[in-house]
């Protein structure tokens, strides 16, 4: 308190602190690779030592699971199971996204319609799409058309919504424009209104890919026997710790290179649609 | 100069949006190649006068007419530059300006396009996006695309407002220039700049509102070629500054007054 004599007269002693950090200068390139590869191997290190002390039904061990792994590429389960998946996953996905965007950009230009499908399609949304799994059922059996619809249900919504409010959120100055110049509606659309609503587009569809994903283990847990969820139910259901992790894996690696590639595409859309 | 019949008449205009009255009962002429400066605060309804003339909004009474012909909606005769320049960020600089031409379905034969890049001083960035450009690049661009077109009546809202005073005043120029190149050209420009209004205008109409009413009209009687230097030191131009100054002034203390 000695060292506070400052040149206020009347003021309380000004303390000084250490100013906030600004925000951090950007790691190099090799860096973040390094610290990635570090965060890993200290997973995988930890989970072996860990998983080899103790009973292999409840955790396993990175390299029983790579074992596992390999017999079950060997044995045809982990490709056929992934197959299966996949064509569920693709067809679902192509078909939801289809009927979101349709919908969603006929929903977003027209109020009539927009105003129309509001309440159906709040309360679908709001509605976990998992409750809807044994009417499904009941509707579609027990094969993959029931997955597939499941699929849809999860991919649509996220696409449609956003399609809506991407078509609802065009510049009003540029439909002006556009007006002004005599445009059709036509051209407005290839002009304006679709270019304007892509970035919107791209989100709703990497949202809806992560969902897709959910929505394909989902359904296998409770419907068709097939696929990864399948496999990952009758592995755990006898015990196999090392035989659930692979499908789990699978996925995990599916659902991170989905991502990559729609957050790759939304980067480049979202390009020349910056502000300014 | 309008002895003949006028390019653009507007008879008794009013205008509603959703309930409120934002002009009452206008009317107006503007002669062949008469370029029309309005000029008001803000919120008085200028901007709409100006979109019912170009046929983006509809009467409530009234009507507008191009050489006589009832105007309802946007018509290829007329172009208009944007405040806030509306360019469409996905497309390049050449694509905007070609835009006009290419919605209304005509080819670009005379290379006019070409020529308008090179007279705005676009050339250089023609395959550049919008969001790459400076705000007065950003509006040669639009200027550039309305005149694509070769409108007969060219309407202008508050063109220069979003850009800085040095690009302003270039731009003012450069749109006095065009203007003495083509014979062909009406215009109407909304302003709230008094003194860009003298520059421009053969006549200057004060809008007061709302509900926008023409409180007064002045001719300006400085001759063309007209350069800022020249028209600021002309005669006429303290009294005609004064007398705007005074009817803006009035306009805005009577709006204070009454909120």
């Amino acid at each position: 308190m000695a060292t506070t004599a400052q040149l206020g007269t009347g003021q309380s002693p000004r303390r000084f602190r250490r100013p906030a950090r600004s925000p951090n200068t950007p790691l190099t390139p090799a860096t973040r690779w390094a610290l990635r590869l570090t965060s890993v191997l200290v997973i995988v290190a930890a989970w072996e030592i860990y998983g080899r002390a103790i009973n292999p039904v409840l955790l396993s061990s990175p390299s029983a699971i790579s074992r596992a792994f390999i017999e079950m590429i060997m044995d045809g389960t982990l490709s056929q199971a992934l197959a299966e998946s996949l064509v569920v996953l693709g067809a679902g996905s192509v078909i939801g996204i289809a009927i979101g965007l349709a919908v969603g950009l006929a929903a977003g230009r027209n109020q009539v319609f927009a105003t129309l499908i509001e309440v159906p399609l709040n309360a679908l949304y709001a509605t976990p799409s998992v409750a809807l799994i044994p009417i499904i059922v009941v509707w579609f059996g027990f094969g993959p058309t029931a997955k597939t619809v499941e699929v849809i249900l999860f991919v649509l919504f996220p696409v449609l919504i956003n399609t809506m409010r991407g078509v609802q959120e065009v510049d009003r100055e540029l439909v002006e424009v556009a007006r002004s110049f005599c445009s059709g509606e036509r051209r407005m659309w290839f002009d304006l209104i679709i270019p304007s609503a892509l970035p919107y587009m791209v989100t709703g569809l990497r949202l809806a890919i992560g969902r897709a994903l959910i929505g394909v283990i989902v359904a296998e847990f409770f419907t068709a026997f097939s696929g990864l969820g399948h496999l990952i139910v009758t592995n755990a259901n006898s015990f196999r710790t090392d035989r659930t992790f692979v499908p789990i894996l699978v996925i995990a690696v599916l659902g991170v290179l989905l991502t990559a590639l729609l957050e790759f595409a939304e980067r480049r859309v979202a390009r020349w649609s910056a502000k300014d | 100069m309008s002895d003949a019949s006028p390019k653009v008449t507007v008879d008794g205009l009013s205008v509603r949006l959703t309930g409120n009255q934002i002009l009452k009962d206008i009317s107006l002429t503007v002669g062949p190649h008469e370029f029309v400066c309005i000029i008001g605060t803000s919120g008085g309804g200028k901007t709409t006068l100006l979109r019912a003339v170009a046929g983006l909004l509809p009467a409530s009474a009234g009507c507008v007419r191009l050489d006589g012909e009832e105007i309802v909606a946007p018509t290829p005769r007329i172009a208009m530059v944007f405040q806030q320049f509306g360019l469409f960020p996905w497309k390049t600089v050449r694509a905007n300006v070609e835009y006009g031409l290419r919605v209304q379905r005509r080819t670009d034969e005379s290379g006019r396009v070409d020529r308008l890049l090179e007279i705005m001083n676009l050339a250089h960035v023609a395959g550049r996006y919008p969001h790459q450009l400076s705000g007065g690049m950003k509006q040669r661009v639009g200027i550039a695309r309305a005149l694509s077109v070769e409108p007969e009546l060219l309407l202008l809202d508050e063109p220069f407002s979003a850009v800085d005073a040095i690009t302003r005043e270039l731009l003012q120029n450069e749109v006095l220039q065009l203007w003495d190149r083509n014979s062909e050209m009406t215009g109407m420009l909304i302003t709230h700049d008094i003194d860009e209004a003298i520059l421009m205008a053969d006549r200057i109409v004060v809008i007061a509102g709302p509900p926008g009413q023409i409180a007064m009209q002045v001719p300006v009687r400085i001759p063309r070629p007209r350069t800022p230097r020249e028209v600021r030191t002309h005669e006429s131009y303290p009294e005609l500054r004064d007398q705007l100054w005074t009817a803006l002034r009035d306009m805005a203390t009577h709006d204070l007054e009454r909120t």
